[in-house]
């Protein structure tokens, strides 16, 4: 079942009098609990891709299919309650909320909506999601008093605290060193086995890209390879789909 | 109640912008504070100098002239109040009435054997009730008060001195003046009055230190106030001519075609003189009772009627019920305060209070500027924060109240602060009193030495110009982060 669906997908950006066009006619599918990669080099697309189903930008043209709503018409406030309900989101500078500790920064999203549990309920998710990225002893510890790989870790808790059904990773690695780098990935990796949820991430690191079971390679702004890795054979890929590049010439 | 703490610790955080923006507030509101509790303690002084000594409470007044002035109508005509009797009869009825008194104004020259000595002016009371209501505001220092029905001047201390000082003269009790006056009416008028009394306002705000007490015919007199009124020239030409009886007018042998030249000079002098026999100059005008009944004073002519409310009755209450519900005085009379006997000093008290109204747009336009300027640096720096908040499913009313709340909870902390600097300074300039450097200011302060209280209205007033100051500073801004995509927070923070 496909949780996240791009039908001939462009991105226009206009830049002074010329036009950049970031993504060139894209199509792919993402199904439930998948832990897929977008990958390609500085420029490909990644992160449009990225804005596009994190329903924080819209296509110029296409179809964009979130959690079964196409979110192409969607006001600004129907966008955010998507956001809200269906996704969570890691950045690649972890983006905390300085003035709040370790525990209310992962509340917070939570605090962002309608209460849908109840307080002692949302109070034992909140610490065993803190407990699960291993940062049960810092959680009255503000963000300026953690490691960049502490921040990811936070993070990794708040993108999950809602339960959504897809948690976005744009580039979560980027800003740390290898050996954290590996920890963070098994870590949403973890969750993603353990809690079901769909995780998108972009990369450009050959290494993290073969954790994912889903790899979708970009370049120049149109998908060159969207292939599925079948990690219990130990990474065998399989149902390579190369696309042709829609709105020629652009 | 995580708006409220996001908003605490990020003015917690950064100190140094919180500081400037709530020292700017603080000292906005020490100011509004000082500045509204000088100037509503100006305003209550000189209420008080003039309800207690001159004006009372309310003053009613003739409607037909908006020129009708309360110290001191000197030319032209000051119309008296309509229907004083009815006016009377409603203000003894009303429960909020303690006293009530008329009174004449006006204005003259005093000469003494053909020299004109000097310049008073003129006020003409019912002593005993007007004495009743000013207790203590008059000091009689020399001979006896005005009696009903006794003609006299009660001179005012500061003519008297005047005229030693320039024409080296003294007048003394006893001494028969000439008090001159012109009027639309009668024209010029000149009265002969003795000296009865010699006397002061123990507060001579404004010109009240050359008012003297003269007896109302003579004042009525000098006004021109005769029985005549323009209404009974309205009612003669507008009545239909078999209504209107030339005979009850100009008497039974007179008629409009036949006799009025008689009527108005005497058939008599005309028979006379084409009979060639002397004339009688007694009776040279003939009869002239026609003139005589429409020059004779009005003997019930007062220009106002002042009232002084018993204890606990707002002044504008009974003010505006008077204008409202009591016809027959809304029909005959104006209901004015003491702003209206103040006159002039009321005005320049109330444009003290506009240049200070200036002062504080000027101030809270500066205010909001810096706010307005330190808010967008602030909003500026947090797009990433912002535009996280947006991203992770916060609505653009999470985010307009996230920036509100930080300037309202700044506006309050440092508006509280700013009371309480604006109450010391207030404290201690009424601890120290300041002091009038001039008679001029005397009259604003209430007396020598103004010692400002602090109201709680200017309190108030202070507090909800801050808030509102803040809310506006704070829209950019406000429109500012709500622009913010939350694209930006891929962008990094």
């Amino acid at each position: 079942m496909a949780i996240v669906e791009l039908k001939d997908v462009t991105k226009v950006y206009p830049l002074g009098k010329t036009e950049v066009h970031a993504l060139k006619g894209v199509n792919f599918e993402i199904h439930k609990g998948e832990f897929a990669s977008i990958t390609g080099p500085s420029g490909s697309g990644k992160s449009t891709i990225l804005n596009l189903i994190g329903c924080i930008d819209t296509p110029s043209g296409g179809s964009v299919v979130i959690d079964g709503v196409e979110t192409g018409g969607l006001k600004d406030k129907a966008l955010t309650r998507l956001r809200h309900k269906s996704l969570g989101f890691i950045f690649q500078s972890f983006n905390l909320i300085p003035v709040l500790n370790v525990y209310e920064n992962v509340e917070f999203p939570v605090l962002l909506g309608k209460r849908s549990r109840g307080k002692k309920e949302q109070a034992e998710w909140i610490d065993y999601l803190i407990d699960a990225v291993g940062l049960g002893d810092r959680r009255t510890h503000k963000s300026n008093e953690l490691s960049g790989g502490q921040r990811q870790r936070v993070a990794i808790a708040r993108a999950l605290v809602t339960k959504p059904s897809i948690v976005m990773a744009d580039e979560p690695t980027a800003n740390l060193d290898s050996s954290t780098s590996e920890a963070i990935m098994d870590l949403m990796r973890q969750m993603n086995r353990e809690l079901e949820t769909t995780f998108i991430f972009s990369t450009h690191d050959p290494d993290v890209v073969k954790i994912a079971d889903h790899v979708i390679k970009l370049q120049d702004g149109v998908v060159i390879d969207d292939f599925n890795v079948d990690t219990n054979s130990g990474g065998a890929s399989v149902g390579h789909v190369q696309q042709e590049t829609v709105g020629a010439g652009a | 109640m995580i708006l409220l703490k996001i908003a605490f610790r990020n003015l917690r955080e950064h100190k140094i912008k919180t500081l400037i923006i709530g020292s700017l507030i603080a000292l906005g509101i020490a100011f509004l504070v000082v500045g509204n509790s000088v100037i509503q303690t100006v305003t209550r002084g000189m209420e008080q100098t003039y309800t207690d000594n001159f004006t009372s409470d309310i003053i009613f007044r003739n409607t037909s002239d908006d020129s009708v002035v309360f110290i001191g109508g000197f030319g032209g005509r000051i119309p008296a109040l309509e229907n004083i009797e009815e006016i009377e009869a409603q203000l003894a009825e009303h429960e909020a009435v303690e006293i009530y008194t008329p009174m004449l104004t006006g204005a003259g020259t005093i000469s003494q054997n053909d020299e004109i000595l000097s310049f008073s002016l003129f006020w003409s009371v019912k002593t005993d009730e007007y004495r009743a209501m000013f207790a203590d505001s008059f000091t009689l220092l020399e001979g006896e008060d005005l009696q009903e029905g006794e003609r006299g001047i009660v001179i005012s201390k500061a003519v008297i001195d005047d005229v030693l000082k320039e024409e080296d003269i003294e007048l003394k009790i006893g001494d028969v003046i000439q008090l001159a006056s012109v009027n639309d009416i009668t024209g010029a008028k000149i009265r002969e009055v003795p000296i009865i009394g010699i006397g002061e306002y123990k507060n001579t705000a404004g010109a009240l230190e050359r008012i003297s007490f003269v007896d109302a015919s003579t004042l009525r007199s000098l006004n021109g106030l005769t029985a005549f009124k323009a209404s009974d020239t309205e009612v003669v030409e507008e009545a239909p001519e078999e209504d209107i009886s030339e005979d009850s007018l100009f008497g039974e042998s007179s008629s409009l075609e036949a006799g009025l030249e008689d009527d108005l000079f005497g058939g008599d002098l005309v028979a006379d003189a084409e009979g060639g026999s002397s004339l009688d100059f007694d009776n040279i005008l003939g009869d002239v009772s026609v003139r005589e009944q429409f020059l004779a004073l009005d003997n019930n002519a007062w220009h106002f009627m002042l009232v002084k409310l018993k204890d606990g009755f707002s002044t504008n209450r009974v003010k505006k019920e008077f204008e409202a519900s009591t016809p027959l005085i809304a029909e005959n009379a104006v209901v004015e305060n003491w702003k209206f006997g103040a006159g002039f000093f009321a005005g320049l008290a109330s444009a003290f209070a506009i240049i200070l109204n200036i002062l504080i747009a000027v101030v809270a336009l500066v205010a909001i500027i810096i706010i307005m300027n330190t808010l967008v640096i602030s909003v500026t720096e947090r797009f990433g924060e912002i535009g996280t908040v947006r991203a992770i499913g916060g609505q653009r009313g999470f985010v307009r109240s996230m920036i509100t709340l930080e300037v309202l909870m700044i506006t309050i902390v440092f508006g509280i602060i700013g009371i309480l600097v604006g109450v010391a300074i207030v404290a201690l300039f009424n601890n120290l009193g300041i002091t009038a450097p001039n008679d001029f200011l005397e009259i604003f302060f209430g007396g020598p030495v103004l010692k400002p209280t602090l109201s709680s209205i200017s309190i108030v007033i202070s507090f909800a110009v801050m808030i509102i100051i803040g809310l506006v500073a704070s829209l950019y801004p406000v429109s500012v982060a709500l622009g913010i995509s939350p694209v930006k927070a891929m962008q990094g923070n």
